[in-house]
């Protein structure tokens, strides 16, 4: 295993950001590795538009990167650039006033050994559905959903990213949860 | 179903659809699922919307790291850095205390979306108030700079 190999697996992202700090490259590039899909959905939820979320995306890490000498742990790393992520999202939307709503690529359900080839298209066609519908629900009950289960983010996490209390954030999601169930009735 | 129980695993149920959980949490869970029709519907509705994650473009990850490597960026960061540097040296001689606290402030500058290669740098985030007016100087005055800052801290405001 080379050492950039052995930092990856070791390493913790608090470690990683203090090498950054220094220079060090390589630290930075795993965390890329570790955080750009999540920085790239969380842009994706705000923007629905694949191709701005690849630039936010881009622009989040530039951005992280070169404030990283005032970032001092209080939050975690992924807290940190995800809000980056989502406030530049969200700068966007406001410069070009409304979200476009794009045929977005979705990760195929896992096919079990117990859900033959049919049941996987349907379960396949219902995950797509509940996405369209998701576009439904209020913004701030939409984002909670998408953090909690796309990212596994805490409450408290989810909270610091859309600016709420980790108590509305589980509200918001709670709520956004019985209302898909609604929408997908 | 006794509510709590309906209460822990609801909490579960995102984490559990992601398949993040411990053998032994799901074990847990699945118990409860058995018997509880409406956490079973919202276990099989989280699991619809996890299965309908959008994917990040393969290349991605390369893309973004091609441009924090660049040279351009590379110096801006340490430039930053510097200019951080700077800034805090001023702080303490003036007596300064600047909030730099947590998280970046929620509204951060607009200007991400379009930039281009050419033009990486970002404006002020808020992080460190002033530091963007240091922005014009040269290597040489910022290093002239921070030489008669250490002087005017050390010899300084007792
Ligand atoms: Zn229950």
């Amino acid at each position: 295993m080379s050492d950039d190999e052995w930092s990856e697996v070791i390493l913790s992202d608090e470690e990683l950001v203090e090498r950054g700090k220094t220079g060090d490259d390589s630290a930075l590039g795993i965390l890329v590795n570790r955080h750009h899909g999540a920085v790239y959905r969380v842009a994706l939820s705000i923007l629905s538009d694949e191709s701005a979320a690849q630039d936010v995306a881009q622009d989040a890490f530039i951005k992280g990167f070169q404030a990283m000498v005032g970032f001092r742990g209080e939050a975690s790393f992924r807290t940190w650039i995800l809000t980056i992520a989502a406030n530049e999202a969200r700068g966007v939307i406001r410069r070009i006033g409304r979200r476009k709503e794009t045929a977005i690529d979705l990760a195929a359900p896992v096919q079990s050994e117990d859900k033959g080839p049919d049941e996987t298209a349907v379960i396949a066609s219902e995950a797509a559905r509940a996405r369209r519908m998701m576009e439904q629900l209020p913004e701030k009950q939409r984002l909670s959903v998408v953090f909690r289960i796309d990212e596994g983010l805490s409450f408290k996490e989810v909270g610091e990213i859309i600016g709420s209390s980790e108590g509305a954030a589980r509200v918001n999601y709670f709520h956004g949860i019985r209302r898909l169930r609604e929408l997908m009735e | 179903m006794n509510r709590t129980t309906c209460e822990w695993t609801r909490e579960l149920i995102p984490d559990h659809a992601a398949g993040r959980l411990a053998d032994d949490e799901i074990a847990l869970a699945d118990l409860h699922f058995e018997n509880c029709d409406e956490c079973r519907d919202e276990l099989d509705l989280a699991y619809l919307v996890f299965s309908s994650r959008a994917v990040e473009p393969e290349d991605l990850a390369d893309k973004i790291k091609a441009v924090v490597h660049s040279p351009t960026v590379n110096n801006r960061r340490r430039w930053w850095g510097l200019t951080a540097a700077a800034v805090a040296s001023l702080a303490i001689g003036f007596n300064v205390i600047l909030d730099r606290s947590g998280l970046p402030d929620v509204p951060l500058v607009e200007s991400g979306f379009e930039l281009e290669s050419e033009n990486l740098w970002l404006t002020d985030d808020g992080l460190i108030a002033g530091a963007p007016m240091l922005e014009g100087l040269s290597d040489e005055a910022l290093a002239q700079l921070l030489d008669e800052l250490m002087v005017g801290t050390s010899g300084g405001a007792a």
